[in-house]
């Protein structure tokens, strides 16, 4: 009987071929289709438990930036690098894969920004990129590189209540009894399963993140 | 002849299949990462009106903002200029502008995916024992009524009337203690982002609030 089938094997009947390659079709069609979806569910996932510490740690540190810095008689609020101190414990343990950072001058022996004068304009340098919260997610990265992100404390004082000209009522000008308000903004990327190439980070295998907090706070004069 | 019909048929089925199979899959995943936008709006929400009602405390009791006084969206709370739905403030206690300001500051991030339900800014009078909506209270005389959060604040106007803030039985019963509730609701919109084909629902999300005065105000 052997000797019938050449090499002594009986060959597969063609409808049986033609099935087996259809399934293999259907599969080389579905597989990579439901990978995708799997890894969304998966990065979505794994995004809302990271987008959730970001929210929880903006929250106590802007209460902790508006707790007027080492006394109450504190005039500034505490640096990026204090409050990040104060939350880079809950916030690393859910960021897994991304570095938390203060968006500060990564210089050694630095300060965390360059001293503000009185005139704005007199900043010159890479260092006057920290005076303000970065505006993109991008911005993190260009400084500190890939699934880095920072945590950046922002704070916008009223300006000097002076005498109002003739015809204009107190206060003058407006809003210059104001406490100061305090931002802490957590910008960067997180690390994720996206792949490389679909145009949501700066390379693949991250996802843009950017969570702020506002508060006023409350300054005691000395 | 039947053999070919059969296996047309078979190929059939399983384009019909893959049909099939494909959109109910990617619309359980476009749900699915819905749920988790949901979620995490939510819990910025909450962030967002629990500042908010502690922020009422960092201006005093009996400050009143002036007339022409404006906030929320401006450059001072969110970065951004004036427009026509920002809240003038004059009239009511600077208190409430600081809550909206930490508020409109705080929920810049989902702006475009949120469809407020607007109403008063600043209102007074609220009872936990009230079944009405708010506890019973009333906007302030020259409240805006277009603001996307309400906050029950207490005060001491300029003409001596003290307006009570939200009197909560839960503390100190029963006589109660006064405190500064702020509630937000808004419907998520997903229309606006590609999850739109897939997502059918506009859920609507509610945050709520309340802060006691520290001790020494109170």
């Amino acid at each position: 009987m052997e000797g019938n089938w050449p090499d002594g094997v009986r060959p597969r009947p063609r409808r049986l071929r033609r099935c087996g390659a259809q399934a293999t079709l259907e599969f080389a069609f579905v597989a990579p289709l439901f990978l995708l979806c799997f890894l969304a569910a998966v990065d979505s996932g794994l995004w809302a438990v990271q987008n959730s510490a970001e929210v929880a740690a903006v929250e106590a540190a802007a209460r902790d930036a508006a707790s007027a810095g080492t006394s109450p008689l504190s005039q500034t609020a505490p640096d990026a690098r204090g409050v990040t101190a104060a939350i880079v414990g809950r916030l690393q343990q859910s960021l897994f894969a991304t570095s938390v950072v203060p968006w500060c001058d990564p210089a050694k022996g630095m300060a965390c920004a360059p001293p503000t004068s009185s005139s704005a304009t007199s900043c010159a340098g890479s260092p006057c990129r920290f005076l303000a919260c970065p505006i993109t997610p991008r911005a993190v990265e260009d400084v500190f590189g890939p699934r880095v992100v920072a945590v950046c404390v922002h704070e916008v004082d009223a300006p000097q209540c002076g005498a109002p000209p003739p015809g204009v009522t107190a206060p003058y000008p407006p809003y210059c009894g104001d406490t100061p308000t305090i931002t802490v903004r957590i910008t960067g990327f997180i690390a994720a399963l996206v792949p490389p190439g679909l145009g949501l980070g700066a390379s693949g295998g991250e996802l843009p993140t950017d969570v702020a907090a506002t508060t006023h706070t409350l300054r005691f004069a000395p | 002849m039947n053999r070919r019909r059969s296996r047309s048929s078979v190929d059939a089925q399983a384009v019909l299949e893959t049909a099939l199979v494909i959109p109910i899959l990617l619309l359980l995943v476009c749900n699915f990462i819905a749920l988790m936008v949901q979620v995490t709006v939510q819990q910025q929400m909450d962030a967002a009106v629990a500042l908010a009602a502690e922020s009422r405390f960092q201006a005093p009791n009996q400050a009143f903002d002036p007339a022409g006084a404006r906030c929320c969206p401006d450059p001072r709370c969110c970065g951004v200029s004036s427009t026509g739905a920002s809240l003038t403030t004059g009239g009511i206690p600077t208190g409430c502008r600081y809550a909206a300001e930490t508020f409109y500051g705080t929920m810049q991030s989902y702006e475009k995916l949120l469809r407020w339900k607007t109403g008063p800014l600043c209102v007074t009078g609220g009872d936990s024992a009230g079944s009405a909506a708010l506890g019973g209270a009333i906007p302030y005389a020259q409240s805006p009524a277009n603001a996307n959060v309400t906050c029950d604040v207490g005060s001491i106007g300029p003409d001596g009337v003290n307006h009570r803030g939200f009197l909560d039985h839960a503390f100190n019963p029963p006589r109660g203690l006064y405190s500064v509730t702020c509630d937000a609701t808004a419907r998520i919109d997903f229309s606006q982002t590609p999850l739109a084909w897939g997502v059918l629902w506009t859920p609507t999300i509610h945050a709520h609030a309340e802060a006691l005065p520290p001790p020494f105000r109170q």
